[in-house]
């Protein structure tokens, strides 16, 4: 059998986080949608103290699975839905279930078996139908972890062919020097995809295994972006950065921002371990340049709803947008070169970048919320 | 120490720490686009500058926008040193 659609767009963004989005970027298109909108996140910081963890809306923690509750998995994404992580032989219904007719949704499924999810890729791939999935990059022959290193990692199937035993996949997510559009062998692929996944780090024993994850992208077809939910965006991130919702249990936002300066500081006495220093060398380091990424993919937004906006606000805002993500970027900097001089000296530095990026975050907030109260948006 | 004599040492920084094209860096060409240098490399690679010349860069400057080709290495260490 061979199957193959040449019509999938290839998409890739600096300012998109992760693979996973990238790759559902390209499917959104291919559906017809705007991945700026759908995938649209709301501006926010979270610090957890106990744990040393931060993240936008959701906390960015080293996983050993793939398996997430609905709660975990709907903290961020006005428009999109994610239902818990299915095993999908187990699941009762194969069809995706549309729960919710104003959200796009994006079922993950797992399946232990490999034959029944390398069968389901097949459906989905002659129904026309792209696939985004997970695969271990140790086994996938066009990156430079090739056969060195693990690390989950979503690619978007566009084909197979049986007879000669390979698939059409691309991976176009270059900020983990992903550049691929070709074909690469089923068996070595199907490798990837059940791969056990060890982790790097301190702790070299764990794993997270692939499972053989997918999703599968749908949406109701009536299915529309409203002026609604695009101004809820707008409401619900200035209420998670004035801190008048928590997440997670946990509040977020500026105080959030203070929050994480404190802890910093009180870290300046600490004697500096290996974990320590992984925590700013490695964690840090990726973690807060996600979130700078997370201030320009929000200017984006800013920008794709400009009609709906004061036009002599929108330059402001993304200019400050800009800035805050240049300063998140700083940080991020500033903590791999505090793990590599191990100098706990530099947390000041990193305590006086925070302090101009809670200024500017607060300037943001203090407009969009002006805006909504002109509106009388405000919840 | 003379601006050249900078740049030649910055260059073979460069040069070592390059993911390609490492045999031939020139001074105006971006550092990502033609060696390969992502933003965990150019931090790894200013430290190392930094004990090579006995300086530090200031915190804030730690950006790619700052530093994205070897003149721009090259500029920085040059005021600090020679100013």
């Amino acid at each position: 059998m061979i199957k193959q659609m040449g019509n999938v767009p290839r998409y890739f963004e600096p300012y998109v986080n992760d693979c996973f989005h990238n790759a559902y970027s390209a499917v959104l298109l291919h559906m017809g949608m705007n991945p700026n909108i759908i995938l649209a996140d709301y501006l926010s910081f979270m610090y957890d103290c106990e744990n040393g963890y931060v993240g936008v809306n959701y906390f960015y923690r080293p996983n050993t699975t793939v398996e997430f509750t609905e709660d975990e998995l709907n903290t961020s994404l006005e428009f999109v839905y994610l239902p818990p992580t299915t095993l999908y032989s187990q699941a009762g219904v194969k069809e995706v279930d549309i729960r919710y007719r104003d959200r796009v949704h994006i079922n993950m499924f797992i399946e232990d078996k490999p034959d029944v999810a390398y069968q389901r890729l097949k459906e989905l791939l002659g129904n026309g139908i792209p696939v985004v999935a997970a695969v271990d990059l140790f086994y996938m022959k066009y990156h430079r972890a090739y056969g060195k290193e693990h690390g989950l990692h979503c690619v978007v199937f566009t084909g197979y062919n049986e007879e000669e035993g390979f698939f059409h996949l691309f991976d176009k997510y270059k900020l983990s020097s992903s550049d691929f559009d070709g074909i690469l062998p089923i068996d070595e692929v199907n490798l990837g995809r059940m791969s056990d996944n060890p982790l790097p780090g301190v702790n070299a024993t764990q794993k997270r295994p692939v499972r053989n994850l997918w999703m599968e992208i749908s949406s109701d077809k009536d299915f529309k972006v409203t002026e609604e939910k695009l101004l809820n965006v707008i409401s619900e991130s200035c209420q998670r950065m004035k801190g008048q919702k928590e997440v997670l249990g946990h509040k977020c936002g500026l105080d959030a921002i203070d929050l994480f300066s404190k802890s910093l500081l009180e870290k300046k006495n600490e004697k500096l371990d290996d974990e320590k220093v992984y925590w700013y060398r490695v964690y840090l380091n990726g973690t807060l340049k996600n979130i700078s990424r997370s201030r320009k993919r929000f200017s984006v937004f800013i920008k794709e709803i400009s009609s709906l906006l004061p036009q002599q606000t929108v330059p402001g805002l993304c200019v400050s947008l800009e800035e805050a993500s240049k300063h998140w970027d700083i940080c991020s900097s500033i903590a791999l070169k505090l793990g590599i001089r191990k100098s706990l000296d530099m947390i000041d530095d990193l305590v006086n970048q925070l302090d101009i990026i809670r200024e500017l975050e607060s300037s943001i907030v203090e407009r969009l919320e002006g805006y909504l109260q002109g509106r009388s948006l405000i919840k | 120490m003379q601006r050249q004599e900078i740049e030649s040492k910055v260059c073979e920084v460069v040069s070592r720490v390059a993911q390609f094209n490492n045999e031939n860096v020139v001074a105006d060409s971006d550092l990502r686009d033609n060696y390969g240098v992502d933003s965990i490399v150019l931090v790894e690679l200013l430290v190392e500058i930094e004990d090579i010349f006995g300086i530090t860069f200031d915190s804030s400057s730690l950006t790619y926008e700052t530093f994205s080709t070897v003149n721009s290495i090259t500029d920085y260490v040059d005021n600090i040193l020679n100013s």
